[in-house]
C-alpha cells in the first residue's frame, strides 16, 4: 500500500487496519481497471488508484458498513478518474483549438486492417457522450455487472443497461 | 417500408435490443439486411474484444516494456564484456641488444651507483672465485 496511506493508518486500531488492508488487497486490480476504463492511460490509472486509497484512508469515517467497502472505494476511484478525464479533455480542447486541421483521409489512402478499425472504434467510443462512454467502458471491466456499475455511478442497474445499449447503438451510427 | 427505413431497427437489434415481428420476418427474406445485421454485430464484437483487452490488462503488464529494456541493457553490457577486445600484445620480439631480463629493472634503483661503488667487506669480494 502507498506509504502515505500506511502513515495515515498508523494510529488506527490493529483490527481496523488489518481489515482495511485485506479489502484493499482484494480490490487493488479492480480499482486500477475502473480508473483505466475511464482514463485510457495506464500511468494515470495507477496514480488515481493510489490517490483513491489515500483518500479512502483519510475518509474512513464516511464508510459506515465494511460490507459496502467495494462500492464505496469504487465510487471514489471513479470520481477521481472522471475529474482527471475532464481536466485532460479541457486541456486537449484548448490545445487542439490552435492546432492545424488534420488532412482529410481518402478511401484510397485508408489502410483497411483490423488494427486500424479497432483504433477507429475505440476513438469513436471516446467521442460518445460522457454518461454513455463511461457505462460502456465500465461494462468491459472484469467482474463488474450492471449492479456493481450502478453502485459506482449511483444509478439503478436498469439505467446502466439502458446507457450501454444506447452507447452501442450510437457507436454503430457513428461508424456507419 | 424499405430496407433503409429499417437501418435503425437493425442497429438496435445488433446492440442488444429486441426485434419486432415485422423485422424478423423481413430478415428472413432480405439478404442485404441480414448482412447489415451481421456486420453491425461483428463491429460490436470487435469493440468488446478491444475494450476488454485494453482495460483488463494486469497493472504489472505496464512494467513489461521497462523490464524488456532493462534486460536488453544487461544483455548488451554482458555481451560487450564477453566480446570486448583484449589488451594489445606486442608480438614483435626485441633485438638481442635491446633485450633485458624481466628482473633487470630491479637494479635500476636510485642507489645503484652507490652499490656498485661500495667496497666489499675487508677487501674481500665474496663473489670473486679464487
Amino acid at each position: 500500500m502507498a506509504t502515505l496511506a500506511t502513515e495515515i493508518m498508523s494510529d488506527w486500531p490493529a483490527d481496523d487496519r488489518r481489515t482495511f488492508e485485506a479489502r484493499v488487497a482484494e480490490q487493488r486490480a479492480r480499482l486500477y481497471r475502473i480508473a483505466l476504463a475511464v482514463l485510457r492511460d495506464p500511468g494515470e490509472a495507477e496514480d488515481v488508484a493510489q490517490d483513491a486509497l489515500v483518500r479512502a484512508c483519510r475518509r474512513r469515517s464516511a464508510l459506515r458498513e465494511i460490507e459496502r467497502f467495494d462500492a464505496w472505494i469504487g465510487r471514489i476511484v471513479y470520481r477521481l478518474a472522471l475529474n482527471r478525464w475532464r481536466q485532460r479533455s479541457r486541456r486537449q480542447v484548448r490545445e487542439t483549438a490552435w492546432a492545424a486541421p488534420r488532412p482529410v483521409e481518402t478511401d484510397g489512402e485508408r489502410v483497411a486492417t483490423q488494427r486500424v478499425l479497432v483504433g477507429e472504434i475505440l476513438d469513436a467510443v471516446d467521442r460518445l457522450p460522457e454518461k454513455l462512454r463511461v457505462a460502456l467502458r465500465l461494462a468491459a471491466v472484469e467482474g463488474l455487472d450492471s449492479i456493481a456499475i450502478g453502485e459506482i455511478l449511483d444509478v439503478p442497474p436498469a439505467t446502466v443497461r439502458s446507457r450501454i445499449h444506447l452507447a452501442r447503438k450510437k457507436l454503430l451510427e457513428t461508424l456507419a | 417500408m424499405s430496407c433503409d427505413d429499417r437501418i435503425d431497427a437493425i442497429r438496435d437489434l445488433a446492440a442488444g435490443g429486441e426485434a419486432t415481428t415485422e423485422l424478423l420476418a423481413h430478415l428472413e427474406t432480405c439478404a442485404v439486411c441480414r448482412r447489415r445485421l451481421e456486420e453491425d454485430r461483428a463491429t460490436l464484437a470487435r469493440l468488446d474484444e478491444a475494450l476488454a483487452a485494453e482495460i483488463n490488462a494486469a497493472p504489472q503488464a505496464n512494467a513489461t516494456p521497462w523490464l524488456a529494456v532493462a534486460a536488453a541493457l544487461v544483455l548488451a553490457v554482458v555481451g560487450w564484456w564477453a566480446l570486448r577486445p583484449g589488451p594489445v600484445i606486442d608480438t614483435e620480439l626485441p633485438s638481442i641488444a635491446e633485450w633485458r631480463s624481466p628482473t633487470s629493472g630491479l637494479l635500476e634503483t636510485p642507489n645503484q651507483e652507490l652499490l656498485e661503488e661500495t667496497p666489499s667487506f675487508g677487501g674481500y669480494d665474496f663473489f670473486e672465485r679464487r
